[in-house]
């Protein structure tokens, strides 16, 4: 009797049992990349109107909304004052008039790249957001690029 | 008994252990694991939605093998697997996947559009592998070709269930002994009023009637010693009532027999007087105070054997006894009825044994006197001493023998086993050896002074009865040439003195 019971005994396998709700997540379209502790988080934008590439450099600057904030997601990208951004192909450059308040590195730098990476993908149907390269030209100091949004997201 | 209730204790103690057991561990396992796998599809459903809007459609393989890294990453390092189409990234390089993703896990996941999850066996250790497609965030339930699965390592909740077995297992053991204790207590409780009751009906079997059980309670068992004290009662009071009948009987008995005497002894001196005058009395009138005188002195015997055997029954005999020559008894005894040309003698001398003389005397009459009227010549008594405590004398005769049946009721009283032919020898008179006047007084040996002329139906019964006076037995045989053949064993030295009758 007691064997009988030991027989059904440990972890037995099983056959494919369902467990509810698949896995969700994915985006398409543009999307805007916020920084966290857990390096750049992207969040779709859904259906908001976007203009062009210069809108992306605004929507960034406002930061993320407050149920965002709560998810642990900021932006480290204050307003900078005049700047230019034009795309073509896979290739997005930033003139900036003022200098560049950040290194290649830093997470603020992914924000933008990834940013406009995603934008610009959108607009050239072709282009692939990990094949696009961002170049930053401050008004004083080095050229930044070009940069790729994948170097961001290994973190 | 006792061994049944303690075996049925421990087998109940062992099934309900073992059920509930058995019930307990079934829902703890189940309860453990559908937590573990409750949490590993909602991390992962967590994880993917984390990590998921950061991935471009369709990937390679670089952003691939990043997507399995991240969602790794926020699920403890736990391996994932990431297909699209082709591609397939894994977040451990080197970890065997193949053999743990099922390939009909695999294509319920293809097929299906929600998250699957399977148990699996791989190299001896369980693990749990969640596979769930990737749908769009933004409402298009449509699923993007991606595909995500997470390898979870079960063994820490097999351990853990293991455990909880273990401990019941070990927990088992002293219940069963707690059982079985329990079960002795028990059975002493509920055996000992049957065992109580067992020995009052063997005491009432062994003739103790006044043998009780005491009722406590009010369940079976006492409704059981109150039904076995009812029936003692009863019993015992009806042997009451049967022994009162059967002694006033008895002394009915003795005094009848004890109000005969007198007028029976007028009347056999009457007898005698006229049987000796007989001679000068008409043929008719000889003939009739002949019987007259023959009746009277049966009547005598049947009286005096009466109250003899009424002696016996009311326990008022008394053992008489001092050291006897055995063979002398014998012969004397012969003597005195004038029977000793008509038997053959084969008497041991010197045989020497404590009884009752007069006693023996009575059982030599009725055995041989018995032999004479009964059976046929010759008539042999034998007086031997096979054994060192004990003789035996044997009175065997030419006769046709004793039917099995009546050899058993030979020394009942009143007991004739061929009154027929008896009576007919009886009236014909033919009798030898001494006359009627012989030994003319009624004598107390039981046994009538005229020899062997019809007995009064005791003389067997009241030999027995001498003989287990004495702590001998008579028994009854047959000798191989026909004949019967009335064994007496006595011991030479009967220790019990008093009567036992």
């Amino acid at each position: 009797m007691l064997g009988a019971a030991l027989v059904g005994c440990g972890v037995q396998p099983t056959g494919v049992v369902e467990a509810g709700e698949p896995a969700s997540g994915l985006t398409r379209g543009m999307r805007l990349y916020f920084a966290s502790d857990a390096g750049l988080r992207a969040v779709p934008l859904l259906d908001r109107e976007v203009g062009g590439l210069d809108a992306a450099m605004k929507l960034l600057a406002e930061g993320p909304t407050a149920a965002e904030r709560r998810e642990g997601l900021t932006t480290l990208l204050h307003a900078p004052g005049g700047y230019t951004v034009t795309g073509g192909g896979d290739r997005v450059t930033v003139e900036l008039e003022g200098p560049y308040w950040a290194e290649a590195r830093d997470q603020v730098t992914g924000q933008l790249v990834c940013t406009l990476a995603s934008f610009q993908s959108v607009r050239e149907a072709e282009i692939r957001a990990d094949d696009v390269e961002v170049t930053i030209r401050p008004g004083e100091g080095p050229v930044l690029g070009p940069l790729r949004c994948a170097e961001y997201l290994d973190g | 008994m006792r061994v049944r209730l303690v075996v049925t204790f421990v087998l109940v103690a062992l099934v309900s252990a073992v059920t509930a057991t058995a019930l307990a561990y079934r829902d703890a396992r189940t309860a453990v694991l559908q937590r573990t796998q409750n949490t590993a599809v909602n991390d992962l459903r967590e994880r993917v939605a984390a990590v998921a809007p950061g991935l471009d459609l369709p990937p390679d393989q670089q952003s691939l093998s990043r997507f399995a890294a991240k969602v790794s990453e926020g699920l403890g390092a736990r391996v994932v697997v990431v297909r699209h189409q082709d591609l397939s990234a894994v977040s451990d390089a080197y970890a065997d996947t193949e053999g743990r993703i099922t390939p009909e896990l695999r294509a319920a996941v293809r097929a299906g559009d929600g998250a699957r999850f399977q148990r699996v066996q791989w190299r001896g250790d369980p693990y749990l592998v969640v596979g769930t497609p990737v749908t769009y965030a933004d409402g298009d339930r449509r699923t993007s070709g991606l595909e995500v699965f997470v390898i979870t390592d079960l063994r820490a909740e097999r351990d853990d269930t293991a455990a909880l077995l273990d401990s019941v297992r070990t927990g088992t053991v002293p219940v069963v002994v707690l059982a079985a204790l329990l079960a002795l207590l028990a059975a002493g409780t509920v055996l000992r009023p049957v065992r109580k009751l067992g020995r009052a009906t063997r005491e009432l079997a062994a003739g103790d009637l006044g043998s009780r059980v005491a009722v406590r309670g009010h369940d079976e068992l006492a409704e059981l010693a109150r039904t076995f004290n009812e029936t003692a009662d009863a019993l015992q009071a009806s042997d009451a009532e049967l022994r009162a009948q059967e002694a006033k009987a008895r002394r009915f008995v003795a005094d009848v027999s004890h109000e005969l005497r007198t007028p029976l002894a007028a009347m056999t001196m009457v007898a005698t007087v006229l049987e000796e005058d007989a001679d000068q009395l008409p043929p008719d009138a000889a003939h009739a105070a002949r019987t007259v005188g023959a009746e009277t002195a049966r009547l005598s015997r049947l009286v005096e054997d009466l109250m003899e055997i009424s002696r016996f029954d009311a326990g008022a005999v008394r053992l008489n006894a001092s050291v006897t020559d055995l063979a002398d008894t014998v012969r004397a005894s012969l003597a005195l009825r004038g029977w000793t040309d008509r038997v053959t003698l084969e008497l041991r001398e010197d045989v020497r044994a404590v009884v009752d003389r007069r006693r023996v005397d009575v059982i030599v009459a009725n055995l041989v006197g018995n032999a004479l009227r009964h059976g046929a010549p010759p008539v042999t008594v034998t007086l031997a001493a096979p054994g060192g405590d004990r003789v035996t004398l044997e009175v065997a005769d030419g006769g046709p023998g004793l039917p099995p049946e009546a050899r058993e009721r030979v020394f009942d009283r009143f007991y004739k086993a061929d009154a027929a032919r008896t009576r007919s020898t009886t009236g014909g008179g033919d009798q030898g050896g001494g006359g009627p006047g012989e030994d003319g007084s009624l004598g107390q040996d039981g046994f009538g002074q005229d020899g062997f002329g019809q007995g009064s139906g005791l003389g067997m019964a009241i030999a027995l009865e001498n003989a287990r006076l004495h702590g001998g037995t008579i028994e009854v045989g047959q000798r191989p040439q026909g004949g019967a053949v009335f064994t007496l064993r006595l011991p030479l030295r009967h220790l019990e003195e008093e009567g036992d009758g």
